[in-house]
């Protein structure tokens, strides 16, 4: 069974298998990551995707919107791997009001 | 020759167009007195009220699901169930929120509305057949007993308020009583149908929110809830984050007040809506027991303000939710953590109450997602800058809040009794 490497920015790595939740593999290789309801829906496991492929599951019951996905984001509590992958934090999006993007 | 026809067993009770119909009445009236208390929930002042009212809210929510389920199990079109409602009972129900005071509302909701729920739904029983309807006796049975234990906890609250005590009026009551009667009960009757008259003693403007909540005129005056300092010692943590349980208050408020103003959402939405003003209450209650415990009284030894829901108010109710959710997106971390702390420091009390609060805060989180995106047509960029905007707005107000208060008295008796209770525990 194929296993992929997750990364995330502060340099924290875990691996997971083919079809494992991403959150349920970093618990049990001990890895943080900030969450609650572990069903999709409460969206504070919501991370952006820097690299690589990764699948979110259960769309259609996840509170996950079709732009946000196609902005790269993903629920890791509802999300598996079909690469190695880089896992970083939302970085808020630019205002319309604003000149440049703040973080 | 006529057939002559022998019918055994007993003649057919209610048939199914007439039970839906009744049905659909009735989960008409559960939601609307729902709304109606949602809706005031913001102005009601005394503090036993203000606490108890989300309960009912969200017990009034689950027996409309049950009714609304059950209409639509009866052959009843999906479409129709939320709207053409008699006109004449919408008229009565548009008068209960029209209050001046708490024992008005409590007068229209309780006394007239809930009591006339409580005969209704023993008459439903007795008229209708208990094998082929079983569906609805199986929930209807016990929703007369829990109206009148609503009732009873009410009635000891209304016995209590200041205005019943000083003077009473039966007036509204008699009235709202009429006006039911003519329109041919909650049943109603096919004369009944149409606009009604609304008598002189009902006549009153439209409800409008406040935009700084009623606090219960016995507290004492404040601006902010939580001390402008930070904790430094465990006892300071639990002390202050009693203070703030207490205060989520505001959080109930807030569904309450969108529950009310939202006339037109899908019924998952009030469903939803009344669990979180519920949550919220037992937040603050969870504070409030564990303050209590300590000695302190609510409003008294500390403030209970609505800061939070002031400081955006003037932005409309897609504001104010959005500043709820704002709040609760930190909510899982916060939680969290305060739970492992209360427990490694053996505080169970508390590290169950935040236990709780976090489960809690997981579901509303999926609300305040789904609702305040629907509210914005589904586009989330809108929704981020308005949380942006909620949070720089709150951020302000706290900031000018502190320039022009600094806590006191309260600050300086609360760093007394910290220092009593570590007295205590040295002795």
């Amino acid at each position: 069974m194929s296993e992929y490497r997750i990364t995330l920015e502060s340099g924290e790595s875990f691996m997971a298998k083919q079809g494992e939740l991403l959150l349920d593999a970093a618990l049990r290789q001990g890895v943080t990551i900030n969450h609650s309801c572990r069903n999709g829906t409460c969206r504070t496991c919501l991370f952006e995707i820097k690299e690589g492929s990764v699948t979110q599951e259960g769309e259609e019951i996840c509170m996950i919107s079709q732009q946000e996905r196609e902005n790269g984001r993903r629920l890791l509590c509802m999300s598996t791997a079909n690469s190695d992958a880089v896992l970083g934090k939302l970085q808020r999006r630019k205002r319309a009001s604003e000149g440049s993007a703040v973080e | 020759m006529e057939e002559k026809v022998i019918v055994m067993g007993e003649a057919g009770r209610k048939a199914v167009d007439d039970a839906s119909a009744v049905l659909k009445r009735l989960y008409y009236t559960e939601r609307e007195c729902m709304r109606t208390l949602g809706g005031y929930l913001v102005s009601v002042s005394d503090w036993e009220l203000k606490k108890k009212l989300p309960y009912h809210i969200w017990q009034d929510s689950l027996r409309a699901d049950a009714l609304r389920s059950r209409v639509l199990e009866l052959r009843y079109p999906r479409r129709d169930v939320d709207q053409d409602h008699d006109e004449a009972l919408t008229q009565y129900l548009q008068q209960l929120i029209r209050s001046l005071n708490d024992a008005e509302l409590i007068v229209g909701v309780y006394f007239v509305t809930k009591q006339a729920l409580a005969e209704a739904y023993d008459t439903y029983l007795t008229e209708s057949d208990p094998l082929d309807d079983a569906p609805t006796y199986e929930f209807m049975r016990r929703f007369s007993s829990e109206i009148h234990a609503q009732l009873d906890e009410i009635r000891a609250i209304y016995d209590a308020l200041p205005e019943v005590i000083s003077n009473e009026d039966h007036t509204r009551t008699q009235a709202l009583s009429e006006l039911l009667q003519e329109i041919g009960g909650l049943f109603g009757t096919e004369a009944s149908k149409g606009p009604v008259s609304i008598s002189e003693a009902l006549v009153r403007e439209p409800y409008t929110a406040p935009l700084v909540p009623a606090r219960d005129p016995r507290f004492r005056k404040a601006i902010y809830h939580m001390p402008p300092v930070e904790w430094n010692t465990f006892l300071e943590h639990q002390i202050w984050g009693g203070i703030n349980h207490v205060n989520e208050i505001w959080a109930a408020e807030v569904p309450g007040t969108v529950l009310w103003k939202w006339d037109d959402m899908p019924w998952e939405f009030y469903l939803e809506t009344a669990r979180w003003c519920f949550d919220e209450s037992r937040h603050c209650m969870m504070g409030e027991q564990r303050m209590k415990a300590w000695g302190f009284r609510t409003g008294i030894d500390f403030p209970v303000v609505g800061d939070h829901y002031e400081s955006v108010s003037h932005m409309g109710e897609l504001a104010l939710l959005c500043l709820l959710h704002d709040f609760e997106t930190n909510g899982p971390g916060l939680k969290s953590t305060f739970k492992a702390k209360f427990e490694k420091m053996g505080d169970t009390a508390s590290s169950q109450d935040f236990d709780y609060d976090w489960a809690d805060e997981s579901i509303h989180l999926q609300y305040g997602y789904k609702w305040c995106l629907h509210r914005l047509g589904g586009d989330n960029d809108k929704l981020e800058d308005l949380k942006d905007e909620v949070r720089e707005t709150w951020n302000a107000w706290i900031e000018q809040a502190h320039q022009r208060w600094d806590y006191e008295p309260f600050l300086s008796e609360l760093r007394q009794k910290i220092v009593k209770f570590e007295a205590m525990a040295c002795e």
